[in-house]
């Protein structure tokens, strides 16, 4: 026997109540628990990908539609670029001095086919996991996850889709034109493993009407069998979709470059650290509603765990008289109430955390069923540790008024009464 | 054994209490008879400690009630008398064996489920440790009250309206169980109490009622 035990028989005594508490309690932390999983999720996510993309270039519109169209593959492009701009700002090598192609438009099953050159691929240090880096055109190497859940294999062909995604009911494929797989790259965790490589000259291939296919057009050919950069290409009549700058040639390129984009008419360039920032801002707004919706559900608890003990006590004070007759100082009692409630919200704590985590990993199961986002409840942050002491710590605090009174219950009164 | 030495108490400047002196001697029963609001129940809670004089001095067991802090005479309280009270309240969460055990958590003596059984089976509760407060009859509760009050071998044993709303057979019941009890722990036993049913036990009788004297000068 010891006030741990004694505790604990009063709270199982009173398994209802006990229940409910720490229910409430649970519910408010498991709410700012997996607001702070998937925020965090989120973000790391957001910011792996941006990874060193300093700047996205592409056609007039939404910065941030271009962000979450060329960095993260969320969203519609805001359209195409004549490749000469976009050539007039690569081999700028005043102001930059890496520069990354994009052309999208196709898809296969709803996995997004990306133009661009070796460099994509180079930048999220991707590692091929079997075959070669897609080099001519209608050679394409997969990520990740586009092999596994297509089951297309080394050696394989097929045909893309028009749009970037694939529309019910119909048939919007490009006949004619077969792309062939030549490498499947290993897992990274980033955006790769959702996209299907090529080259970019694959698009306009694909993309040629068949006028100009009919015309046998002398470049085709010339376009099957490139390997050199995009940038140092014929740029006659092509587009792009963007172009990703991942260095700039020195600092100052970074204020230059936005004001020489601007000046080309249908060029408009985007930062993703500050699209980002944005972005975050937005959803940020609505995690805090969430997040105060949490706290009210805490306070809620703790304000019930409160008049629980409070209740509790007036239920207890012959107990209380009965225990100090039986040698129990005041500090003993006032500790058993304060111990109590730590009790109680240590357990609303980790139902708390318990049902946070579990509710991250379904949502993360619905999200990766939908090709949404990774999301996983198999993580723990370190403010889950904080956020568990100021439960404990608001805990503690609810029960310091009954613990007092229960210090200062007067023994011969209440014995005197024989409540 | 306690002792009382020019003992006075008052309530909102009105004086419930005077005695000029008491002994009683260790192993010593004894009997504290009073009508309602004649004191009875302040005097034991003088001499347990729980409540402290207006003025005069109480010793229990040659220790000086006074002389002690608040948290001392709690722990004094534990360790040398048991009290046991017109309701035998027990902890409803905890069950018989638990209650007892309590007793020596909370006086801070080694936990001993072995005597505690003992004791349990002297009072002919050998079958009830597991059980809980409310699976017990009235009668079987206050035995556990009593078993509780002996548990830590008290040096005084005070019980308060032990035999109220009792019927004859069980207050006479009550009566020789304490007065066994506190033979067998060899502590003084005082009962206070309004019900002249009880008086035939005691040799050593004493009225509270308007003035402390000995029942014989009253009656």
């Amino acid at each position: 026997m010891n006030l741990l035990s004694l505790s604990k028989h009063y709270l199982l005594q009173n398994r209802l109540n006990t229940f409910l508490n720490v229910l409430l309690l649970g519910l408010g932390v498991g709410v700012i628990v997996f607001l702070m999983l998937v925020q965090y999720q989120l973000e790391d996510k957001f910011r792996k990908d941006v990874k060193g993309i300093k700047m996205v270039i592409g056609a007039k519109g939404s910065p941030l539609q271009i962000i979450l169209c060329s960095v993260y593959h969320i969203d519609n492009p805001t359209g195409n670029i004549p490749l000469a701009e976009a050539q007039q700002i690569a081999n700028d090598k005043r102001l930059v001095k890496k520069a990354i192609p994009l052309a999208l438009g196709d898809n296969y099953q709803n996995y997004r086919i990306v133009g661009t050159d070796a460099s994509l691929p180079a930048h999220y240090e991707a590692k091929l996991s079997k075959g070669s880096m897609f080099e001519k055109a209608m050679e394409v190497t997969l990520g990740a996850k586009v092999a596994q859940e297509t089951g297309l294999k080394i050696g394989d062909t097929f045909n893309s889709s028009h749009g970037l995604q694939q529309e019910e009911g119909m048939d919007l494929s490009h006949e004619g034109h077969s792309f062939k797989v030549v490498g499947i790259l290993k897992p990274s965790f980033s955006i790769l493993d959702k996209l299907i490589l090529t080259a970019v000259p694959s698009f306009w291939l694909v993309h040629a009407s068949h006028e100009e296919e009919e015309e046998n057009h002398p470049e085709e050919d010339s376009l099957h069998h490139t390997a050199s950069s995009v940038w140092q290409m014929p740029s006659e009549g092509k587009e792009i979709t963007a172009m990703l700058i991942t260095e700039y040639q020195n600092p100052m390129a970074a204020m230059n470059l936005p004001r020489q984009v601007s000046q080309i008419g249908v060029l408009q360039a985007a930062s993703p650290a500050m699209e980002l920032n944005r972005l975050f801002e937005q959803i940020g707004i609505g995690q805090q509603i969430a997040s105060v919706f949490g706290f009210i559900l805490i306070g809620i608890a703790v304000l019930s765990t409160f008049i629980a003990l409070y209740n509790a006590l007036k239920a207890r004070r012959y107990d209380l008289a009965v225990m100090r007759n039986l040698g129990a100082s005041r500090l003993k009692l006032f500790g058993m109430m304060l111990l109590e409630a730590s009790l109680l919200a240590f357990l609303g704590a980790l139902v708390g955390l318990s049902l946070g985590h579990l509710a991250v990993e379904v949502a993360g199961w619905q999200a990766s069923v939908q090709e949404k986002v990774y999301l996983t409840g198999a993580i723990f942050l370190v403010e889950e540790l904080w956020l568990g002491a100021l439960v404990l710590g608001v805990g503690v605090l609810a029960a310091l008024l009954p613990a007092w009174q229960s210090y200062h219950t007067e023994v011969a009164d209440i014995l005197a009464k024989g409540e | 054994m306690f002792e009382i030495a020019a003992l006075k108490h008052q309530y909102q400047h009105q004086e419930v209490l005077n005695i000029p002196e008491w002994k009683v001697s260790k192993a010593d029963a004894c009997l504290l008879l009073g009508n309602s609001g004649s004191g009875k129940t302040t005097l034991l809670h003088i001499l347990a400690g729980i409540r402290v004089p207006s003025s005069g001095k109480v010793w229990v067991n040659h220790t000086l009630l006074s002389e002690l802090s608040e948290a001392k005479r709690d722990q004094f309280r534990a360790k040398n008398i048991g009290l046991i009270f017109q309701k035998p309240h027990l902890i409803a969460s905890l069950n018989v064996s638990q209650n007892l055990v309590l007793a020596q958590y909370l006086a801070g003596i080694p936990q001993d489920k072995k005597l505690c059984q003992r004791i349990l089976e002297d009072l002919g509760l050998g079958d009830k440790p597991k059980a809980y407060p409310h699976q017990l009859s009235q009668g079987q509760l206050q035995r556990v009250s009593v078993a509780r009050a002996v548990l830590n071998q008290p040096a005084l044993l005070i019980a308060d309206e032990p035999t109220a709303s009792l019927d004859d057979e069980s207050a006479a019941q009550v009566i020789q169980l304490l007065k066994a009890q506190a033979q067998k722990w060899e502590a003084t036993l005082l009962i206070a109490t309004h019900d002249q049913r009880v008086k035939q036990h005691f040799t050593h009788i004493k009225n509270l009622n308007h003035t402390f004297s000995d029942e014989s000068t009253q009656s």
